[in-house]
Formats: C-alpha cells, structure tokens, sequence
C-alpha cells in the first residue's frame, strides 16, 4: 500500500513542478471557457432560434382553463417552432425529458390561473427559455385577460421573476466551465498514463521493477495518481471559474460524487487507450484527437441542444455527455439523488475499461517476457 | 560510512592505474557451477555475521548458470554461465546487441529467462526472486530518474520503493550522494545538470538500499571523458569498499581499467572469460598494427581489403587497426597490400594486444560501432 501512495503521490509531485501543465490544464481551459462564454452567449438567449422544431412533451390536465389552453398550445403554435408530443400526465412528460426523448415539457395544470403553468427542461440548455418564450406568447395574444396573467414557472432553471431573461452571459459562461471540464479532463487523466509509458522508456520501470515492486503495484499506483490528478484538475477548475467567472457548480455533496466517478472514467479511458498505443509519443497524437472528438459528440464543444437528432444520440454514448449532463444538474440546483444515474455510468465505464486496459497491459508484458 | 571512507581512498588512484593480474582461470571454458541450495542460501546463512562475513566467505554473490532467453527464433542470450565474487568488479563486455542488457535485465528479476537460473546471495530468482532482488541494485543503461524532479525528490522516491524509512532513508541518500559527487547539487533540478551529473545520479540511486551487488549497464554511454573518469572512479571506490560489482560494457578500456575478471559476450554466448591476462593470452601472437590514414579520396572496400589480407581489420576514427594473428612478421606483406589499394599512410605503429583485439580476432568485428 505504501509503495502504491509513493507512486501515486509522486505523480501529483511532478505535475506540482511542471508549468507547462498549469498552462495546459489550467490557463487553457479558462481561456477556452471565456472565448466560447463569451462568442457563443447569443447560443443561450431566448432569442435564439434553432434550425429545427424544439421538441416539447404536452401534458395538459382537465380543467375549466387548461383544456382549451392545452388545446392551443398543441395546436395553434407555428409547427416550426414546436413539435408536440402528448404526454399522459405531468409525471410522463417529465419522464420524456429526463429521457430527452424531449428537450422540454409544458405541464398545464387543472387549476390554471391559480396555479402556475411549468415548463421542464435541463439546466443549462436553451429549452427552456424558448419554451417559456413560445408560452408566454400564446397567452398574450389570447384575448381572455385571465390568460394574461397565467404564471409560467421553470423546473431545473433557477427562478426568474416573471418576463425577466435568464442572464445570457453568465448561463454561457457556467455551461462552458463545465463543458470544458467535461473534456480536459481526459487530457488531465492522460499525464498519469503517459508518465506510465515514459517510466517504461526511461528505464524507471525497470529499475522499479528490478528493485522488487511488482507490477500490479506499480500500475495500481499509477492509476490512484492519476485519479488523483483529475480530481486536483476539476477541483481546480471549479475553484478558478468560480472565482474568475462566477460560475456556480451546486451541491458539494453531489459535486464531490460525480467528480470522483468523472476522474475514474477518464482514467479509464486513458487507461485502455495507454495499453493499446505504448509509445508515449504516439500516444500523445492520438489521445488529443480521441480526447476532441469525444468533446465535440460529447457537447464540449457546442452545446448539445443545437445537434441534430443523430449526432445527439450519438453524444448518449459517452462519459462526456454523462458529466455534462450530471454537472449541469448539479448546477442546478441537484442533489447526490438526482445524478446517481450519471455517477453510476460514469463508474461502471471506468471499471469495464479498467480490466480492459489491465488486461491488454497484461498481455503485452507476457508478450516481452516480463517476469 | 563505511563506503565513503573506502572510495576516498580507492578514488584517488592514479588514472590509467591497472589493477593487479588475478590468479589464472580457466578460459573458453564453462565456469565452476558452485553448487547452492535453493533453499537455503549460502550467503545469506552468514548474514548474522554480516554482509562483509559473506563477502569474506568468498562463496560467489552472484551464479549464472546456463542462461537462456529466446526472442521468437531469436537466441539473445544462448546458455551463458558465469560467476561473480564478493568484492569482485566483474565485467561483461561485447558488442552493442550482443546480449549483455538482456542478461542484465535477467538477473535483475525483470525478464523471465528460457533456462538456466540466476543465484543473487544464494537466492535463487526462481524459487526466491524478492530475496535475490533485495540483494541487487540495479543502475539500467537509461538515465533512469525524473528530470522534473530535484535529485533529492528522485532519490526519495526511489528509496521509498526500496523500502527505506526516516532516517535511515536520508542517511542513504546523503551517503550516495556524497559518493558521487553530487550532494551540492541535491536541491537541483536533473533536467538541468549535464549527462555526467545524470549519470553519476543514476549510480547514486542504484546504490539506495546498500545493495550486495551493483548491476552497471554501460553506466558511460553518451558523455563526456571527464565525467566518465568521475564514474570510472566512484565504481573503483565502490570495488575498494568491498561491494561486488557486475560491470557491462562495450567499452574495452573500461572493463580493463576496473575489473580483473570479465566475459566476453558475441551473439548472446560467452565467447571467453577468465582473467584479463587469460583473455589477452587469446590473442595468442597476435599484435595490432595502428595505421594513421589521411588523404584517403575514395575509401577502398575495407571488407574486401580484409579478405584479401588474412587478418581482421576496422576503421574508426581515421585509424585503421588491424590484428595481425601471426605477429609483427605479417606487417610488411600488409603495408603492401594497403600500398596496391592506395591506401596513404600516415604513421604507423604495433601494439601488444588488448581486449578489443582479442575480441576482434575471435570475432572478426570491433566492439564498438562503425568497425568494417
């Protein structure tokens, strides 16, 4: 145990000296986080309008106002702006987001106007803003004055007051501090494996090895310094963003569980991809371009509401999307409850990868012979 | 302190000192395999007494016997024996792909051999590879350490994995880096000292954990004369405080300069071993005749121009060495042959033989790279 913390804790040591990783893993994900804040702010307006309708789940109760209010919302909103899908009940169509088989819902309650009308949709997306948008719409240009006065209220989004926008600037700003996140981690993550990889060129394998560390604590060291270093990595970012741009992560609690879980599934991926290339040099090529790629599906890059249908399914796939997803909710307002799926795919990924990787490690130390 | 002591003294010889002729030993021929148990140790049942008991006992630290590691159809190493005794600097020389790191890599306990086995202390590392390991330190060809790190930072690094603790870590660290120079400079960033200090810092850290018996490969690749003379001394220091060294090389002035016995290693065997003056005794009648070339326009083909000559030759360094198998009387009939090839002459002059010479006329080829 003890040479696996040594390994483990010389790995955060050396990161600590090296300045060329406080530029990559530091200054040049809050740089991105800035320029993209700031060039695509107009991407997070209510005045922003997709190329394609906002798919929305309708679920509309009996009631006195809600019915033919439900009616005109399914039926008289411009088809290029909404494509209605009926939901059973307030619960089903909230299923139909949490599914993002829809990107927002409309709960139209029996007592409206006592009651507010609700929109549902994820932190951190332009669904909702729109959604309440198209809404508010509707009603005013009803002639009945009660209809006016119908509340709208949002699930996920922070409380706004009525007619007030969500602040632009700052919604880009939080969305990109975790979507930047969501992929430099891997590149955090990728230190601790390629230093696995220089250790075995460099001859500090061997020598570790000859002085009577056995391989599974070594790689087991290694991979608790490279958890750890991801971690380091997220927690510096949320400090730096929150200080710099006043980005709000949400719930510590909740945070802390989907950083841990985050960290092991980059780890793991690396991992894996480690195995595979075992030439540091190639390794780093390579990695940076999976690493991209991953963030473009994954939502790093462009948020991932502005995708088409494809491209969004494809994102489903990936740890990215699942911290995306789970870092936003967080954001939100979530608890350790509400991102539990995440944090779960997030773990299980990592410890299929991890026997993977281990595996594939295996077999190439039993190709060279290693004892 | 006890080594520092022994290399103050035993790194002040003069350079160019050669050690002492050993006892005659057998040459060409397999060694004594000393029989050992595999579980029970013989040096290791003196170790109440000490390492330097064992040492004394003259029982071999290290037993290699009939080696084997096969590469597909490849045979890297091809049924190698040998014997290290305590306090001995033992040196294994050949060519650049002859095997010598493989053997190392072996007896180290990193690589599993085809056949044979490898005794450190009496340990065998098939029945008792952590005992054997314990016993070794182990300095790869590689400048194996952190260069982001101080050599302080590597050196406790290193020496927590060896199982060190507090102040007994620090001792060892203070004590090694004293050896080799190096304890001014221990708060300092290795990617900022020169190949030498790196060098002599890859040493200090194979020494961590006192170990029986030191594993050198090629320690001197790649830098300066003055750092090497550094390292050349610190290795004699280390053989003058008693500790057992194996010694890798393709660098026969070396192997001559700090060791009394060595093997000679060609396409993964042991051509020869034995004393130095067995080895030489090789060469037989053999003298080399060193011809300074200038001038040349178009180099002949030197291969060719061996063939024609009977003897073998190599190129390096605008020298053309040459043994002649049969003595001085062959020089005449050479010095014509190359005259017939327009080969301009620049001095010349005829040398007893030495490692590389014996190496050259059992092989046909020089040790280093760019022979012909």
């Amino acid at each position: 145990m003890r040479a696996i913390l040594s390994i483990a804790a010389n790995q955060i040591l050396r990161l600590a000296a090296d300045r060329g990783a406080l530029v990559m893993l530091v200054l040049f994900p809050i740089t991105l986080n800035l320029i993209l804040g700031i060039s695509l702010q107009k991407a997070f307006s209510p005045d922003f309008r997709l190329d394609r309708p906002l798919r929305v789940a309708l679920a509309v109760e009996e009631g006195p106002l809600a019915t033919p209010l439900g009616r005109i919302l399914a039926e008289e909103v411009p088809g290029d702006l909404w494509a209605v899908e009926n939901a059973a009940s307030a619960d089903a169509a909230r299923a139909l987001v949490r599914q993002r088989q829809a990107e927002a819902a409309v709960i139209v309650p029996a007592g409206v106007p006592a009651e507010a009308i609700i929109v549902v949709s994820e932190p951190g997306t332009v669904a909702a803003g729109l959604t309440k948008e198209v809404v508010r719409e509707t009603l005013a240009a009803l002639v009945d004055p009660l209809a006016a006065q119908i509340p709208v209220d949002t699930e996920y989004i922070p409380a706004q007051p009525a007619g007030a926008t969500t602040p632009v600037a700052s919604r880009a700003m939080d969305y990109y501090a975790v979507a930047m996140s969501a992929l430099m981690i891997f590149f955090a993550a990728a230190r601790g494996t390629e230093s696995l990889l220089q250790d075995r060129q460099t001859g500090v394998y061997f020598r570790v090895r000859a002085g009577g560390t056995g391989r599974a604590t070594y790689l087991l060291g290694k991979l608790v310094g490279t958890v750890l270093t991801s971690i380091l990595f997220m927690v510096v970012m949320a400090v730096a963003t929150r200080l710099l741009f006043g980005v709000r992560w949400g719930d510590l609690a909740a945070w802390a569980v989907l950083t841990v879980a985050a960290s092991l599934a980059a780890a793991g991926v690396n991992v894996v991809l480690m195995a595979l290339i075992r030439r540091p040099d190639v390794l780093d090529g390579v990695s940076a371009a999976v690493f991209q790629v991953m963030g473009f599906f994954g939502g790093s890059m462009m948020p991932i509401y502005i995708f088409p249908d494809v491209m969004a399914r494809i994102s489903r796939f990936l740890p990215n999307r699942w911290m995306l997803d789970g870092y936003l909710a967080v954001a939100g307002g979530s608890g350790v409850a509400a991102i539990l799926d995440e944090a779960a795919a997030l773990a299980l990924t990592a410890l299929v990868l991890f026997v993977l990787g281990w595996s594939l490690d295996g077999a190439a130390a039993r190709a060279a012979q290693e004892v | 302190m006890q080594i520092l002591r022994a290399f103050a003294s035993g790194g002040r010889r003069g350079r160019g000192e050669r050690v002492p002729p050993a006892a005659p030993a057998p040459v060409l021929a397999a060694p004594a395999r000393t029989a050992h148990r595999e579980d029970q140790p013989t040096i290791e049942a003196a170790a109440s007494t000490g390492i330097v008991a064992g040492a004394e006992s003259g029982a071999p630290v290290l037993v290699v016997t009939d080696l084997v590691k096969r590469y597909g159809e490849k045979v890297a190493v091809d049924h190698v024996s040998f014997e290290v005794t305590p306090g001995e600097t033992f040196g294994l020389l050949g060519p650049n792909g002859a095997g010598k790191t493989t053997t190392l890599a072996i007896i180290a306990g990193v690589l599993r051999p085809d056949g044979g086995d490898v005794c450190v202390g009496g340990y065998s590392l098939r029945t008792a590879r952590a005992q054997a390991q314990r016993l070794l330190g182990v300095v790869p060809q590689e400048v194996a350490l952190y260069p982001d790190l101080t050599a302080l930072q590597n050196m406790r690094y290193f020496a927590t994995l060896r199982g060190l603790r507090g102040r007994e870590r620090d001792v060892q660290i203070e004590e090694a880096l004293e050896l080799v120079g190096l304890r001014e400079h221990a708060r300092e960033r290795v990617d900022r000292f020169s190949g030498g200090m790196k060098r002599r810092l890859n040493i200090a850290v194979g020494l961590l954990g006192r170990p029986r018996l030191l594993l050198l490969d090629e320690p001197t690749v790649g830098i300066d004369p003055q750092s090497r003379r550094h390292i050349l001394d610190a290795v004699k220091g280390l053989a003058a405080a008693g500790m057992t060294v194996l010694y890798t090389s393709h660098y026969m002035e070396e192997v001559e300069y700090l060791c009394r016995r060595v093997a000679i290693m060609d396409h993964g065997r042991v051509i020869a071993q034995g004393s130095l003056e067995d080895v030489r005794r090789l060469a037989g009648e053999s003298v080399v005749l060193r011809l300074r070339v200038s001038g040349l326009a178009t180099p002949p083909d030197w291969s060719r121009l061996a063939r024609e000559a009977g003897c073998p030759l190599e190129m390096a360094d605008g020298e053309l060495r040459i043994v002649l198998p049969d003595g001085p009387r062959q020089a005449p009939d050479i010095l014509n042959l190359l005259a017939a090839h327009g080969v301009p002459l620049d001095g010349l002059r005829l040398e007893a033989p030495d490692l590389e010479t014996v190496f050259l006329s059992l092989t046909g080829r020089g040790l280093r790279d760019g022979e012909v």
